[in-house]
């Protein structure tokens, strides 16, 4: 499995796969930590390509915000379709995460000022 | 990648009918058979998505459904099988006017009772837990039972 991963303003941005489940979640948990614990800590994650994601996926999502949070960083989620969005709130998780429209809005509230 | 192991009816069809399925119009009755292998699985969900809209579900439901079924599968791999691949599953859809009815077999460990019980949902900062609130919540009712050494976990979702 590849992630679309870039950096910007100290903040790593990854794009999410089309789908987020079981048989990818273990290269996608393995993907991120290695993201994370090279990076500043500060991740944005855009789901505006995650069509599909089942509890496997959600997994791999809260063990980044983990990891992300003992470098006292945080994980912002952004691009969420309408029903991958039903599934935060079903599992509450829309209460543990930031989500946003984009990754304009999501890189701002890190403190950043993007242009894309 | 070899496609899942499926078939329509009869069962000991040759495997190879999972990627067909969407191809069936409106299909009432179908009987898939795959291995505990996530990559099957997840070359099933989008077959499941379509069979779903094809039964006339909306986008939001036919997400929610097939999300619960890709969860009872995940759940014979990791719980009912322990992780072990090559084991059988077989999945039954069935739709009538009044509901689609998925029936879930696999030959492994016995569900634990408080799987059944939907009133544990997972803490929010938990990273596991979640399969069966999702079962549970996005269906319309779910029964479990064992029948000669199976699992037959069989999930309801009303059309009407």
């Amino acid at each position: 499995m590849n992630l679309d991963h870039r950096t910007q303003e100290s903040v790593d941005i990854v794009k999410l796969p089309e789908r987020l489940m079981m048989a990818d979640a273990a290269s996608a948990r393995a993907i991120l930590k290695d993201i994370i614990d090279q990076g500043s800590g500060k991740l944005i994650l855009n789901l505006s390509a995650t069509s599909f994601m089942d509890s496997s996926g959600l997994a791999v999502i809260v063990s980044g915000l983990q990891a992300a949070r003992k470098r006292d960083g945080d994980i912002y989620l952004c691009g969420m379709s309408k029903t991958v969005r039903a599934l935060f709130e079903l599992t509450r998780l829309q209460t543990v995460f930031q989500i946003f429209d984009d990754e304009t809005v999501a890189l701002r509230a890190f403190g950043g000022t993007m242009s894309t | 990648m070899n496609p899942p192991t499926s078939a329509q009816a009869p069962a000991q069809a040759p495997a190879t009918a999972v990627h067909q399925a969407h191809d069936l119009a409106h299909p009432d009755h179908l009987h898939l058979r795959l291995h505990s292998d996530p990559s099957e699985v997840a070359a099933l969900q989008p077959n499941l998505q379509d069979l779903c809209t094809q039964a006339g579900l909306d986008a939001m439901d036919a997400f929610k459904l097939t999300t619960a079924i890709v969860e009872a599968l995940n759940n014979c791999i990791e719980h009912a099988y322990g992780g072990q691949a090559e084991k059988p599953i077989e999945l039954q859809w069935t739709r009538s006017a009044k509901a689609i009815v998925v029936a879930i077999n696999d030959e492994g460990q016995a569900l634990p009772a408080r799987a059944l019980d939907p009133a544990t949902p997972a803490a929010t900062d938990a990273e596991c837990g979640r399969g069966w609130q999702i079962i549970h919540e996005w269906t319309h009712a779910v029964s479990y039972h064992r029948k000669d050494k199976q699992n037959v976990l069989i999930l309801t979702y009303n059309l009407s």
